[in-house]
């Protein structure tokens, strides 16, 4: 046995991550809760009592709830200012980065370049809102076990996680993966192949179904985009991070030095910056076959595709819940710095840790991502790769992940990190989108009514006589139901129940035959009935909503609904 | 046959009889009823202890819910729209004229018994009292005691300095 061999034996990758790592001091010296267990003392309760005032009786949830009330910092600052209990409690930094977002949204006819004119990022909400440097800060000191309050304490360990301690061994085994080009994770890793020898059609054929990892081909191979180089192209272009738009020198600042407990993602498609950097990529060619381009046809007048590519810049522990890709596409995400973790569960298994609805309309992560670390979720996970064909594993710099349609997915960022993405649809995911968009018009998202609107008429003019009947009333029912609504120049506040849904399902089949691919149409189309037929009968076996799939079966769709209008607003994703 | 009512009783013995309607504002007792399966049309149903609530307390909180009998909530949904919203005047009123331990009592009340728009009103209520006042203000109005030391104090007002209106 070599010594290679003995090292791996060692790991145990399966076992999942101790619930007993040590956390740093909190800078305030509050205690997690279950040190009031073992350090009771009359004396300590009493001061606590005094410095709480009127609201000795609050327990810690109801103080931090009752403060998320405040609206203006200086109030949250005087409060703090009148006990270190206090003092503490609005040191909470959740409480300081609510005000800076519900307050930025108020202030978009702001003309400065920054939210709020706030220009320059302090290390941590409450100093960058309050405009204090940190060797200003007071840092009023608890006396020890003074505040034993999971509710301050687990946000802060959260921000302190290390996943290189955390995730040792499964970090040494992917290094492993990562150098030799082949997973040696036998259990849950995921496959690993060279782009020069996957063709479309093993692709289509075999690979389309599972999460596979396209290995580094060449240092050349994708964009040099790191964060730095990035800055000294685009210092003062805004980018998009979740709810808010920062100048990227002011996000670089963040970046590097916040203790959020979910950083916040840079997730960006609309910036000026990113209309120069589509220009600088290639689209690996097993990922270039995309049914989707059809909703951008220049040359129809064809142009409502939703937002299909994003930069992803995110600092490490940065990252996104579980959450399906938007309209069932797949996606692929090229990794340009730093390093992801990626767990990632088929379609049909949920995720512990998360709710949805019966139809995966809501999907809600009621604790961000470290706590659902920490808290064990990570490690029930482990316990459904057993038999549920779940997968866990690391792409590096250079290397890009498949995400098939439909398949749930988490991905941490181990390291400050910067990616590409791009969701799309490939050939034989086709009857799958179909289906969604057919069955589950209400999720549809990312179309823009005016947008939608425009291309559909342009489309009508084109084509109108080779358009088929049924779906060309559907289109001019449509149209004139959005005439008698247009008078609202807003899209956001058209009455979606007055108008309906928006024909996608039928324009997209449309376009796919005059695009001259009516013979791949008709297998998605025999395909997407045998999915139909498939629901039927299981839907008849547990005597289910039986009514929705009598209508889907007869092949109606017009049912009502409301549509998403997303104005700019996109379905964050990986 | 009259409506059959609730009964509820508080930590200091009291029992209340209650419309089904008024009590299910309580999302506790909401909740608690239906797995209980209470039948309120059956006399010798046993009353509902509320062990963290008193009388005078409880009769305010019911006094609230039968004022907002026929009022229609938003959903939690938006959190942000909900904290941002302003206090129903009703409910204002209301809540200004409890003295300050009533308040108190009445935020805990609708906590435990998670009345969310009564909380919310609350909560709205106390950081309506916070606004605007200075570190001393505020430990007068919530009889904060403060025990800062001096060094501590200095770092304090520096701290305000600093941000002061900045």
């Amino acid at each position: 046995m070599t010594v290679e061999h003995q090292a791996k034996k060692k790991r145990n990758l399966s076992k999942g991550i101790s619930r007993s790592l040590v956390s740093e001091r909190h800078p305030l010296n509050v205690k997690p809760s279950g040190n009031s267990l073992v350090f009771t003392d009359s004396g300590l309760n009493n001061q606590k009592s005094k410095l709480l005032g009127s609201f000795r009786n609050f327990n810690d949830e109801l103080i931090l709830e009752l403060l998320s009330f405040i609206e203006h910092p200086q109030d949250l600052l005087q409060l703090g200012h009148s006990s270190r209990v206090f003092y503490a409690f609005t040191y909470d930094e959740d409480l300081w980065r609510k005000i800076y977002m519900r307050k930025s949204s108020k202030d978009k006819n702001n003309k400065s370049d920054y939210p709020l004119g706030i220009n320059r990022w302090l290390g941590s909400w409450r100093r960058t809102m309050l405009k204090l440097p940190e060797p200003k800060e007071a840092l009023i000191q608890l006396p020890e076990n003074l505040l034993c309050s999971d509710a301050l304490f687990r946000p802060f360990q959260c921000s302190k996680i290390d996943y290189s301690v955390a995730l040792k061994h499964l970090i040494e085994d992917e290094e492993e993966s990562y150098k030799l080009r082949r997973t040696q994770n036998v259990k849950f890793g995921i496959e690993r192949y060279d782009e020069d020898n996957l063709t479309l059609e093993i692709f289509n054929d075999q690979y389309l179904q599972k999460p596979f990892i396209i290995s580094k081909k060449s240092n050349t191979r994708w964009p040099e985009w790191s964060l730095p180089r990035l800055l000294k192209r685009f210092s003062d272009v805004k980018f998009r991070q979740e709810s808010v738009e920062w100048p990227l020198h002011f996000y670089a600042d963040y970046h590097v030095n916040n203790s959020d407990e979910s950083p916040l993602y840079l997730f960006d498609c609309q910036s000026e910056a990113m209309k120069k950097l589509v220009e600088e990529y290639k689209v690996p060619s097993i990922f270039s076959n995309d049914f989707f381009q059809l909703f951008n046809q220049k040359d129809w007048g064809v142009n409502c595709r939703p937002d299909y590519r994003w930069i992803i810049i995110g600092p490490e522990r940065s990252g996104s819940t579980f959450h399906k890709d938007p309209n069932f596409t797949s996606a692929w995400n090229a990794n340009l710095t730093g390093r992801k973790l990626w767990i990632m569960l088929p379609p049909n298994v949920k995720p512990p840790g998360i709710s949805t609805d019966d139809t995966e309309s809501e999907v809600t992560s009621p604790v961000g991502i470290a706590e659902w670390v920490l808290s064990g979720f990570y490690n029930d996970t482990l316990k459904l790769t057993e038999f549920q064909n779940c997968k866990i594993g690391i792409t590096f710099p250079g290397e890009v992940m498949f995400v098939p349609s439909g398949w749930w997915h988490s991905v941490i960022n181990l390291e400050d990190s910067v990616a590409l993405t791009q969701n799309f649809v490939p050939d034989n995911s086709l009857a799958k989108v179909l289906h969604f968009l057919k069955s589950k018009p209400e999720q549809i998202s990312g179309f823009h009514l005016n947008k939608f609107k425009k291309s559909l008429i342009n489309f009508i003019n084109s084509f109108s006589d080779r358009i088929n009947e049924g779906n060309l009333q559907i289109f001019e029912s449509f149209l004139q139901k959005v005439k008698t609504l247009d008078n609202d120049e807003d899209i956001g506040e058209v009455d979606c129940d007055k108008l309906g849904r928006l024909p996608i399902f039928e324009f997209f089949i449309e376009l796919i035959k005059q695009n001259g691919r009516s013979q791949e149409l008709e297998k998605a189309l025999r395909e997407l009935e045998n999915i139909e037929n498939e629901e039927f009968y299981k839907a008849g076996k547990n005597i289910v909503a039986s009514k929705k799939w009598g209508s889907l079966v007869e092949g109606s769709s017009v049912s009502t609904f409301s549509f998403n209008f997303d104005d700019d607003e996109n379905d964050d994703d990986l | 046959m009259s409506s059959q009512l609730i009964k509820i009783t508080t930590s200091d013995e009291e029992t209340f009889k209650v419309e089904r309607s008024i009590v299910e504002r309580s999302v506790l007792l909401k909740h608690l009823l239906s797995d209980l399966e209470y039948d309120e049309t059956d006399e010798d149903a046993e009353p509902i202890p509320l062990p963290n609530v008193r009388a005078s307390v409880f009769k305010k909180v019911l006094e609230w819910a039968e004022h907002h009998k026929n009022t229609n909530f938003p959903d939690d949904e938006d959190e942000d729209a909900r904290k941002s919203a302003p206090i129903d005047e009703w409910d204002r009123e209301f809540l200004k004229v409890v003295d300050q331990e009533m308040l108190y009592e009445i935020i805990l009340a609708a906590n435990y018994l998670n009345i969310r728009p009564l909380l919310d009103a609350g909560c709205k209520t106390v950081a309506e009292m916070i606004r605007g006042k200075s570190a001393e203000e505020i430990r007068r109005t919530f009889n904060i005691v403060n025990d800062f030391s001096p060094e501590e104090e200095a770092a304090i007002k520096r701290e305000n300095e600093w941000a002061e209106d900045r």
